[in-house]
């Protein structure tokens, strides 16, 4: 490779340099960052100049990584710079090598290896992993600047047994030049999947290997946008999984969901005996009835108050759960420990129910349900008789509820005959979403007091329930300060009740707002919101590439009453009704007045879908009308 | 013996010396609870309490080990009991230790959880994690078992450190209330330590006999006697904004090495004069050194001076190195007054603490002849400094003053956009210490007015749709931080973004004034335009409101009331001058009435005022605030002020249609 050639040379060069700094740039071309074609930096953080990563499959238990890069950095959002390898005591990582270019191509210096810094990689919910990372920042303070960064690592047990994945470009990142190759024991069955990009590796089959090769040149910045799908649906990328693997003693393949369920499955294997005394609890609960559906509930809650979500997690236990006897003497476990612990107490009753791993949270990674890769951080129980799911970390949550974090995704079942890939329910508009009745009285100096009562359902309900079950009032004013734009206020009353079986919490509110509607001389301007209950953000303007995610489906309806004071009358209201109709959502509003209230009427409601690109206009014309009548105002003028 | 860190501030001293020898002394031992503690249901001196500190006991035994090196440990029990859920996550605890070439150890770790029904739980040695946090410091880590609403979760260790010139402190403090808490110390050498107590200012003082302070802040009782410190009823410190530092608040106590006997007799003080101090930071090697020995700044020193001219003034000069430095260098995050590595390290990789920035600058400036001078200063966040002893260790920050013959000039590297003069906003805390051999001296620091100044013409249509166009102008720190932001988002979305106001506005002809030159102030000027977004016009009256950018159309206070002072940063002022145009066939119908609010002792004030100027209409809006500290006694005062100008701010203008 020719930039093999400018590395070796780059000392003596830079002694010619001192004297004759105008050649240098066509003396360096390929670290200098002036040989980048103008495309590639627009909208750029960073160009990718070369790229390359090299993973040697050795054995079943092992491989090998070999990963070097040349980045010219544009600016401080860029991450090409940064060097963020995790490992642990069997994945150890060899050597790491960095230096620095100037824009012109001229070696500044090499990184020393005092600069490498070297963490524990625990995450903060967890009381201990073993899991750490290598961290190196490669900084330079004048912009444009060339780094190339060297590693080599050791992959073995759950390090290995997902193969690496090759993210060819990242955000806002131009790429010359990269590639992957992956090399097998020859006639090694390997499984790949490209993503958004049409890309097939060339394959030579040498010395007793079958080498694999993707290569891609020339692709300009991908911009990251809000409101898109996940990284996967957009950024170029090929998946790698291997056949077969093996993890300390246990054995699996990715060939497919089922089977690399059936690995997991292995793991959790013996790990659901019961002691006797919890055998005695657990018939004590249930056995005076036969609904499969109260035992649940019974069995759910009586975990919900014994047990405690803590992570310990150590070696392979990223991935097997402690046994169910060592949960109940600890009374606390992990989502892995804590869902096998309730399977075993339903298993103990007669009721089947599954683990599922899952993503919680934000994927970068959408799972694909043709190609296995376990792109998994969490474990839920599914009980397919009764298709319930349940979250086993959460000491609050109603029997059969999955919040946001999990809702509308794949998550694969750990059965006895291997994995199987479902999808987890998503909200409907009538199960997610707050129903809220709004009375204001108000005084001719612009006070009121305001009395609110609201209905929480679905993810909207989880902050009421919070603040219902650990009731304090500084969290409850911070609560309310939060989505009140009230300058101050008193609270006067207030109570939250979550249902104890039903997503959902009933909340009551009394406030005395002293400055309530802003008073201009003899009028007065009431704003027609006391509580912010949507909190939709609208878009930029922008040439959009990407589809527009609504994620949730929701439906809000918010009535206010609005008493006037005594001597005053309505000068002006705005619009009397409104009705505003999209593909993905509706809203309208209502006003009905006589000669001491008023009372409106507002309903947004909104329906998961995926919007094309060109429907950014409509998205955001939409969203402005909703938020222009959720700020409107009355004006009323008093005599 | 060399020093490793020194410690931080206090208020007051005590020189132990004497051996603990009190009566009725508390006591607790290990799995001896009370059956009244086991029963508790609430802590009745703050009912809403998750959880409290019942007992918080440690014995601090300063020795010498076998190898004549001295050592100390502190034994630590502490017994916690849970209120409510909420209380939970403090059954997971972290000890953290500094284990770098063995300087510190923890051992003898034992925890057990007791139910409310008296059962004990105890947690085994493989329950216990070691874990590394990195090159120096590593953590034991572990979580309670059977924990439950009315447990009680008890731990006691032993912590081993060879760092007597560190002694850790004692808090009386914590996120939960204590009930009990207290220190014993026996000192078994020759060292000589002073005992500094901090975060007292609020309490009243009484001295009893023996040698004995007691404060008290009812319910609250500390008692510091000979030896033996101890707090009943200590209060969960709650966080505010605009504060330095919670731990300018905490009560904690902090031991400071005053003096060591050497085997030969002689006496090593480490406490000593201003003028001492000045000359023992003079020859430290990772400090005086860095700046007067010329081999450190010298390949710094032979980069610059090819590039300045021969007749170049010393007022140029200075700029010329300070932007040059800032171009070259980049600060890593760290604080520090003392360099890590030599300076020439940080020159040769680009980056370096602020200890090896501004030491490098300050051996660069002295090099090329100017008067450069080091001040030393505790940053807000490290807590306020004690001016009445010689403590160097309870500075943290260091940077240069150069004297120009009309006063002192404040330089501190670290960020490109920040001009010359302008000291990184944490380093502002009221005093900084030159620590110049040759004439130590504490001094103030002030820092300018922050000014925002917003001067808009507003032009309002028939259909109640506003045009315009404004001028903001901003200085010092506000300057700094919209150029910060504008860095951030150098594009043209930066406009509608910053002044938009959530699509609301529609900004034009952005333009910047001054964008790089960093001693003057920023201006940036923009036309704006209300996009049909104001849904209250109707054919005869037009309703707005005048201004339109500020900071304050909300209030940033929120709490009714407050324990600590408020402290801004800076002194800080917002004017903004509106000339309203009116369309042709209106006329007011009504305007905001002027008002003027003065805080107490002149310490700032709110005043607006609109009136009629020909056919137009001016407003004028000016917010100052003109000290950075007040008590909390004037808390009401400013919070009923920002209340009153978010209200004026929101009020409308009416204009009826002539008739």
């Amino acid at each position: 490779m020719s930039y093999y050639i400018f590395h070796k040379n780059t000392r003596a060069l830079i002694f010619l340099i001192l004297g004759f700094t105008k050649l240098s740039a066509q003396l360096d071309l390929s670290l200098s960052a002036m040989a980048i074609p103008d495309s590639l930096i627009t909208n750029a953080f960073e160009v990718v100049r070369e790229e390359s990563t090299v993973f040697t499959v050795k054995s079943e238990k092992e491989g090998f990584i070999k990963h070097r890069r040349v980045v010219t950095i544009f600016n401080a959002s860029a991450r090409g710079h940064h060097l963020i390898i995790p490992y642990n005591k069997e994945s150890k990582v060899g050597k790491i090598e960095a230096s620095i270019y100037n824009a012109q191509g001229q070696l500044v210096r090499k990184v020393e290896k005092s600069e490498i810094r070297d963490y524990s990689a625990v995450s903060d919910f967890s009381i201990y992993e073993d899991d750490r990372e290598k961290y190196l920042e490669v900084a330079y303070s004048q912009y444009p600047y060339t780094v190339v960064i060297e590693y080599e690592q050791t992959m073995k047990g759950v390090f290995y047994c997902a193969y690496p994945d090759w993210v060819i470009q990242q955000f806002h990142a131009g790429l010359q030049h990269a590639s992957y190759t992956l090399s097998m024991p020859a006639n090694w069955p390997v499984f790949w999947r490209a993503l958004n990009i049409d890309i097939q590796p060339d394959k030579q089959s040498e010395a007793g290997r079958d080498i694999y090769t993707w290569t891609v040149g020339n692709r300009i910045p991908i911009k990251a946008e809000s409101r898109a799908p996940a990284a996967s649906m957009v950024l170029p990328m090929v998946l790698t999984a291997p056949d077969k693997f093996q993890v300390g003693d246990y054995s699996g393949s990715m060939a497919s969901w089922q089977s690399f369920g059936a690995f997991v499955h292995q793991l959790y294997q013996g790990r659901d005996q019961l002691s006797p005394d919890l055998k005695q609890v657990i018939h004590k609960l249930v056995d005076d009835t036969a609904d499969p559906r109260i035992k649940i509930d019974r069995l759910y809650r009586y975990m919900q108050q014994q047990m405690r979500y803590v992570s310990v997690q150590l070696g392979i236990g990223g991935w097997q759960p402690f046994d169910a006897s060592y949960v109940w003497n600890n009374k606390y476990g992990d989502c892995k420990a804590l869902s096998n612990f309730m399977k075993a107490m339903l298993q103990e009753v007669g009721i089947k129910a599954y683990p599922a791993l899952i993503f919680g949270g934000e994927p970068d990674f959408e799972i694909q349900p043709d190609f296995a890769k376990p792109f998994f951080n969490h474990v839920i129980l599914h009980i397919p008789e009764q298709d319930y799911w349940l979250e086993c970390t959460s000491k609050i949550s109603p029997p059969n509820y999955l919040s946001s974090e999990t809702t509308d995704r794949y998550a694969l079942l750990v059965t006895e005959n291997g994995g199987q890939l479902v999808r987890t329910p998503a909200f409907s508009a009538a199960s997610n979403g707050v129903t809220q009745h709004t009375k204001i009285s108000l005084d001719a100096s612009g006070a009121a007091s305001i009395d609110i009562s609201s209905l929480y359902r679905g993810s909207y309900h989880e902050d009421p329930r919070f603040l219902g079950t650990q009731h304090s009032q500084d969290d409850f004013r911070e609560w309310v300060a939060a989505s009140a734009r009230i300058p101050s206020f008193d609270i006067k009353e207030w109570s939250a009740q979550p249902s104890a079986d039903l997503p959902e919490c009933q909340l009551d509110l009394s406030l005395q707002v002293p400055r309530f509607a802003s008073k201009a001389g003899k009028r007065l301007f009431v704003p027609m919101r006391a509580l912010q209950i949507s909190h939709e953000e609208t878009l930029q303007a922008s040439t959009r590439k990407q589809p527009i995610v609504i994620k949730e489906s929701y439906l809000i309806t918010d009535s206010i009453q609005l008493i006037l004071p005594e001597a005053f009358t309505i000068e002006n209201i705005p619009s009397e009704k409104i009705n505003i109709k999209t593909s993905f959502g509706e809203f309208q509003l209502q006003v009905q007045k006589s000669e001491t209230q008023l009372l409106l009427r507002r309903q947004l409601m909104l329906q998961a879908s995926t919007l094309r690109p060109e429907q950014l206009d409509e998205y955001r014309a939409f969203f402005k009308e909703v938020a222009k009548w959720e700020e409107m105002k009355i004006v009323l003028l008093g005599s | 013996m060399k020093i490793i860190a020194v410690l931080m501030s206090a208020m007051l001293t005590l020189v132990v010396s004497h051996c603990f020898a009190q009566s009725k002394e508390k006591k607790i031992e290990w799995g001896e609870i009370p059956l009244e503690d086991i029963k508790m249901k609430s802590y009745p001196y703050d009912s809403t309490a998750a959880a409290v500190i019942l007992d918080d006991f440690g014995q601090l035994f300063i020795y010498e080990n076998d190898e004549r090196d001295f050592e100390y440990h502190l034994i630590h029990h502490r017994r916690i009991k849970l209120l409510s859920e909420k209380g939970f996550k403090y059954a997971d605890v972290k000890l953290p230790f500094y284990k770098r070439d063995g300087y510190e150890k923890i051992q003898l770790l034992k925890a057990q959880t007791i139910s409310n029904a008296g059962i004990k739980t105890e947690l085994s040695t493989s329950d216990f994690f070691e874990e590394k946090i990195n090159e120096n410091w590593s953590a034991f880590s572990f979580t309670f078992p059977q924990v439950q609403v009315g447990a009680i979760l008890e731990y006691k260790y032993e912590f081993i450190s060879k760092r007597v010139v560190d002694l850790r402190d004692w808090y009386f403090y914590d996120e939960l209330p204590i009930r009990y808490s207290e220190l014993r110390l026996k000192n078994e050498t020759s060292l000589v330590f002073t005992m500094l107590c901090s975060g007292v200012d609020y309490y009243k003082s009484k001295k009893l006999p023996g040698d004995i302070t007691q404060y008290e802040n009812h319910p609250t009782k500390l008692t510091l006697a000979p030896g033996r410190y101890y707090i009943e009823h200590a209060p969960a410190l709650i966080e505010e904004p605009f504060i330095t530092t919670m731990d300018d608040y905490k009560i904690r106590i902090q031991f400071q090495l005053n003096e060591i006997t050497h085997s030969d007799g002689f006496k090593e003080k480490f406490m000593t004069t201003w003028e001492g101090a000045a000359k023992k930071l003079e020859t430290d090697p990772l400090f005086g050194d860095q700046y007067l020995r010329e081999r450190f700044s010298k390949k710094a020193v032979e980069a610059i001076k090819p590039l300045l001219s021969k007749d170049i003034d010393n007022e140029s000069k200075l700029q010329f190195v300070y932007q040059y430095l800032n171009s070259r260098l980049s600060w890593n995050g760290q604080y520090g007054m003392l360099a890590g590595q030599n300076v020439d390290e940080a020159w040769k990789t680009g980056k370096g603490s602020k200890a090896e920035l501004n030491l490098l600058f300050l051996g660069v400036l002295r090099q090329l002849g100017l008067p450069a001078i080091p001040i030393v200063v505790s940053t807000r966040s490290n807590g306020l400094m004690n001016l009445n002893y010689p403590l160097i260790g309870q500075f943290n920050y260091v940077m240069v003053g150069i004297d120009n013959g009309k006063g002192l000039i404040l330089a501190d590297l670290g960020e490109p956009l920040r001009p010359l003069g302008l000291p990184a906003m944490d380093a502002l805390n009221y005093h900084g210490w030159i620590a110049d051999a040759s004439k130590p001296q504490l001094i103030n620091i002030l820092t300018p007015v922050c000014r925002d100044f917003y001067t808009s013409v507003l032009q309002v249509s028939d259909n109640g749709s506003i045009s315009g166009s404004c001028k903001a102008n901003y200085t010092s720190y506000s300057a700094l931080q919209e150029r910060l932001n504008r860095k951030e988002d150098p594009s043209e979305v930066f406009w509608q973004n910053r002044f938009g106001g959530e699509g609301v506005f529609l900004i034009k002809n952005g333009q910047i004034e001054h964008e790089l030159d960093f001693q003057l102030p920023l201006v940036l000027k923009f036309d704006f335009e209300r996009a049909d977004n104001e849904p209250a016009a109707t054919p005869d009256y037009i309703y707005f409101q005048p201004i339109i950018y500020t900071s304050y159309h909300e209030s940033p206070f929120h709490n009714k009331n407050r324990n600590y002072p408020i402290d801004f940063p800076y002194p800080f002022e917002e004017k903004n001058v509106v000339t309203v145009k009116l369309p042709e066939n209106y006329e007011v119908e009504n305007l905001p009435e002027n008002i003027n609010i003065e805080l107490p002792g002149k310490g700032g004030g709110f005043q607006f005022t609109t009136q009629a100027i020909g056919p137009n209409l001016q407003i004028v809006g000016q917010i100052n605030i003109n000290a950075s500290k007040y008590a909390p006694g004037v808390y009401p005062d400013i919070k009923a002020m920002f209340d009153r100008i978010a209200e004026k701010f929101a009020e409308p203008i009416v204009l009826k249609k002539k008739s």
